[in-house]
């Protein structure tokens, strides 16, 4: 069977009730106890904001392509929405149903949609979609004057319950509640199951440290013994019945036994509790009132409770009797409804009308050790006759005993075109925007069923190819997945704009980028997204991707794994290296930290290095960031070029010139950028020094000029060594580069802090000895191949490391780069595809 | 309406309660004052250091901010075809389609 789940009770309220709490354990029980069937659960759009933690919940039991997603125009709730919106969401929610072409469709609410988007039809458009519906009571119809005193309300309730009636099967949580649904809606005995119910594995005899008492009881009032009652305050709960009652139990019992309430409690409530408390005799301090609380604190209560009393008026089952059962604690309640069958013990029963009769009940558990006793152990066996495994098989075999043949078998492009010409927009709406929000959302519900998508950000090279190393980093790693996509799967560079929600596929670049010719014709139009696309945040444009933070959420709310790559955090700690100005300081490191709390909302992030990936996980448990244990913190290597070392490299006739000068003086080369976290003032400082101990030595700086480094510059150029010892190269070739590494004697790299250190690589393929700031990305990539000087910014201890390592140079006992390992692009590549969860192709 | 609910009602506006009529134009006003703010970095930059001084206010602007954001994208979002996929241009095509067809 095929069995498709509607959870939109974990998308409303309800999660937060018995109604919630009861689908999330049937449906768990259910998938936990397939064995031969498909089970796809599908979630209404309109309510998104729940959707990613269901996906979360379902983890681990459920693929992730088994949980979809259908879309509408909304509002459609019946107090916001108009009747066509909730028709046409109807339409969808059908028409989606239907391509499913489910055997069954499981519903786990139908009583909701009054406030909320909530969308829920039966056989409205479709016969021969085959539907159960669990069925928990009919409280509103049979207290009508408490919940049906507004007509809109009590219309609405009514349509419900004719949508409930069409119902093919009725799955009803207790056998009280069955005879309900038989009897008031004059249904087809054959037609109600009892599926019965459980409670939350949480609930069982737990030890309690003192301290936690302690504070429990300090933090609610409670002084010491206690009677219980856990509920929502309506009148049906018959709260007052049980003030009325205990305020009649004998004093010694009310001294020594407080009456506590769990649930709702707010201000007017806990006011008239109070008052009728005052009205019945009873001090302050005898009646505690609490709101909602923890399931750990109501767990330590039921535990703590010396008993607990149900006096409820009516009940769907009456899961707070069976959650204090489970922790053994002696339990009495109404005869009514579902109660006895939970209870299970005739002489636990009272007439909830009469709090004469509460009272002696109460009295007789506290005052009768072996009726005390006895209730304790009834608990302890009714509790085994619940259980979420035998309501699932319950389920599967009621359903495979109702199943019936779908009359028609319509394929998507069918339904999809039957949708598209019953959809209804009213002519008012037709100038608005209302076709273009249907038409998105009638999309995303039935997606293409193409190739799937890998796509790639590449919005800041887009907007402005700046030659850095992260754009390097994006170019090669680009290059290498559209050369050879992971398997399934189509690469797509794509781009935002700031302002603009969503993205765009980039046409014009990715042809370019390939070396075709572009077409004019080409258009960067919207991306089309399917489930098991996943996106990749390769390119950092901050400001970019923090407007963009919704659009991830609703990728992933769809189905979408979002992922982002971090190259570094520097600005964090050292904002100082951007800007002098201490007001711009602070705005680099908070736009710097937005990002990376926005990162945090997705479902991963890839990091060049352990280093990196340190600092992040550092900075989250810095700043108490709560991320979802699913979030993924990993790390892939950057790669580098690979350049034959032995090729023929042609350059001109000077730079020849230069390379015969310095290739008999031992020679050591600085490459990157001018900045001042590259430290190439502090190398100055040092090799000034041994050029006064007559250490004949030279310099080779490679870099453009950066920022924040005007003295460096000038000291460079005015510098009496310049030409002689000391050479600044700029805006060299890379094949000029690649020939100065070749005759180097070794490599300084001396950055304060870097995300990886790519230098150290290059260094390796040419092997040429590396000098490095001790410092632990440094170490993570180059190992024990390189030669290590203390992390500080005083020049005389980094030349005499210097002088050690020509020591050890000149005896040939210098660590050697050649074992550096790295990574080619296309390995790099193939790391990022697989923490990506996808495959790579073999080819 | 009871005396009850036009104080409740007056109350909501003058706090600038959840989904009153003046939080919700607040909210698109700081949207467009961020996105024109955010188009001159010194102004950025004063303003930052500004609300630096006091945290919970910065703290509730983001806040609005993130919902006005979320507000905005979702909400009011769609205004032109272009921004559309291909796939939904041809969906919002057919549906103006069966629409002409019906009025016919």
């Amino acid at each position: 069977m095929r069995i498709v789940i509607d959870m939109q009770s974990l998308q409303t309220g309800s999660r937060l009730r018995g109604i919630g709490q009861y689908s999330i354990n049937l449906v768990k029980a259910l998938i936990n106890n397939n064995t031969e069937h498909e089970i796809i659960i599908v979630l209404n759009g309109l309510l998104s904001k729940e959707i990613i933690a269901i996906r979360q919940t379902f983890s681990s039991l459920l693929p992730d392509k088994s949980i979809k997603i259908w879309y509408a125009d909304g509002p459609t709730n019946d107090s916001l929405g108009t009747p066509d919106k909730q028709k046409n969401a109807q339409l969808i929610r059908e028409s989606f149903l239907k391509d499913l072409q489910p055997d069954f469709v499981l519903l786990t609410t139908l009583f909701e949609g009054y406030h909320e988007d909530c969308i829920i039809s039966i056989h409205e458009y479709y016969q021969d979609i085959p539907t159960a519906t669990i069925f928990y009571d009919l409280i509103p119809l049979l207290f009508q004057d408490t919940y049906l005193q507004d007509p809109k309300i009590k219309t609405w309730y009514h349509k419900k319950v004719k949508t409930l009636k069409k119902s093919d099967l009725l799955l009803a949580i207790s056998n009280a509640a069955r005879d309900e649904a038989i009897t008031l809606l004059e249904l087809n005995p054959d037609k109600v199951v009892n599926i019965s119910a459980d409670t939350n594995d949480l609930y069982r005899p737990i030890d309690i440290p003192i301290a936690a008492k302690q504070h429990l009881y300090s933090t609610h009032g409670i002084k010491d013994n206690f009677i219980l009652y856990t509920s929502s305050p309506d009148a049906r709960k018959n709260h007052v019945k049980l003030i009325e009652a205990y305020a009649k139990l004998p004093q010694h019992i009310i001294e020594k036994y407080q009456l506590v309430f769990i649930g709702g409690m707010h201000h007017t409530i806990q006011y008239k509790f109070r008052d009728i408390a005052k009205k019945c005799g009873l001090y302050d301090d005898r009646l505690i009132l609490t709101n909602r609380i923890s399931d750990d604190a109501m767990l330590m209560l039921y535990n703590l409770a010396t008993l607990f009393v149900f006096p409820s008026l009516h009940e769907g089952f009456g899961l707070p009797a069976l959650e204090a059962m489970r922790c053994h604690t002696p339990v009495i309640g109404s005869n009514v409804s579902s109660l006895p069958e939970v209870i299970g013990y005739d002489e636990a029963l009272f007439d909830p009308e009469d709090s004469t009769s509460i009272a002696a009940k109460i009295e007789e558990v506290l005052t009768d050790k072996v009726f005390y006793n006895t209730l304790t152990e009834h608990a302890k066996k009714q509790k085994l006759k619940f259980n979420w495994d035998t309501s699932a098989r319950i389920v599967f075999e009621s359903l495979a005993t109702h199943m019936y043949k779908p009359h028609s078998s319509l394929n998507t492009e069918m339904i999809k075109k039957q949708l598209i010409q019953s959809i209804h927009i009213p002519d008012t709406e037709q100038e608005s925007n209302e076709v273009l929000k249907y038409a998105y959302a009638i999309n995303k519900t039935f997606p293409n069923k193409k190739k799937k998508q890998l796509f790639i950000d590449v919005s800041e090279l887009i907007l402005k190819d700046a030659k850095t190393g992260i754009q390097r980093v994006v170019r090669n790693v680009l290059h290498e997945l559209l050369l050879s996509p992971p398997k399934g799967y189509n690469v797509e560079a794509v781009y935002a704009n700031y302002g603009e929600y969503g993205y765009k596929y980039a046409r014009k670049f990715q042809t370019k980028f390939l070396g075709n010719s572009i077409d004019e014709e080409i258009d960067d139009e919207m991306i089309e997204i399917a489930p098991n696309d996943v996106f990749l945040g390769l390119d950092m444009s901050h400001d970019i991707q923090i407007f963009q933070q919704q659009y991830y959420n609703e990728l992933r709310e769809y189905g979408i794994k979002v992922f982002f790559i971090i190259y570094d955090l520097l600005p964090v700690k050292n904002p100082q290296w951007w800007t002098e100005s201490k007001i711009k300081q602070t705005v680099v490191k908070e736009k710097f930290e937005e990002w990376l709390e926005m990162l945090t909302t997705n479902d991963g992030v890839i990091c060049i290095s352990d280093a990196v990936a340190n600092e992040f996980s550092d900075w989250i448990e810095e700043k108490s960031i709560e991320i979802d244990s699913s979030f993924q913190i990993s790390t892939s290597h950057i790669g580098a070029d690979l350049l034959a070392k032995n090729n023929h490299i042609e350059i001109s006739t000077k730079e020849n010139i230069f390379i015969e000068q310095t290739k008999n003086t031992l020679s050591f080369l600085v490459v990157g950028t001018l900045e001042p976290r590259k430290a190439h003032a502090h190398i100055l400082s040092a090799f000034e020094l041994l050029w006064k101990q007559d250490i004949d030595v030279n310099l080779i700086i490679v870099g453009k000029v950066g920022w924040l480094t005007q003295a460096l510059v000038t000291s460079i150029q005015e510098h009496p060594k310049l030409d002689k010892n000391l050479f600044w190269l700029q805006k060299i070739s890379d094949n000029y580069l690649n020939e100065l590494y070749k005759n180097a004697t070794a490599l300084m790299i001396g950055s304060y802090a870097e995300g990886f250190g790519l230098p150290l690589i290059e260094a390796a393929q040419y092997e040429i000895p590396v000098i490095a700031r001790d410092i632990p990305v440094f170490h993570e990539i180059a190992k024990e191949f390189a030669f290590y000087f203390p992390n500080t910014s005083e020049p005389k201890i980094l030349a005499d490391s210097i002088k050690e390592w020509m020591t050890l140079y000149s005896q040939d006992k210098h660590p050697k780069s050649s074992n550096i390992p790295w990574l080619t692009w296309k390995e790099c590549a193939s790391q990022i595809v697989q923490l990506l969860h996808l495959e790579q192709n073999k080819s | 309406m009871t005396i009850g609910s036009i104080k409740a009602n007056v109350k909501a506006w003058l706090t600038f309660a959840p989904t009153s009529r003046p939080r919700k134009m607040l909210r698109k006003y700081l949207f467009t004052l961020e996105k024109s703010i955010h188009k001159h970095p010194k102004v950025e930059a004063t303003i930052y250091s500004i609300l630096n001084n006091f945290p919970k206010i910065k703290e509730r602007l983001l806040n609005v901010r993130e919902n006005s954001l979320h507000t905005h994208s979702y909400q009011n979002r769609f205004h032109s075809i272009h921004q559309l996929s291909k796939e939904s241009q041809k969906i919002h095509h057919l549906l103006i389609e069966a629409m002409k067809q019906k009025e016919h």
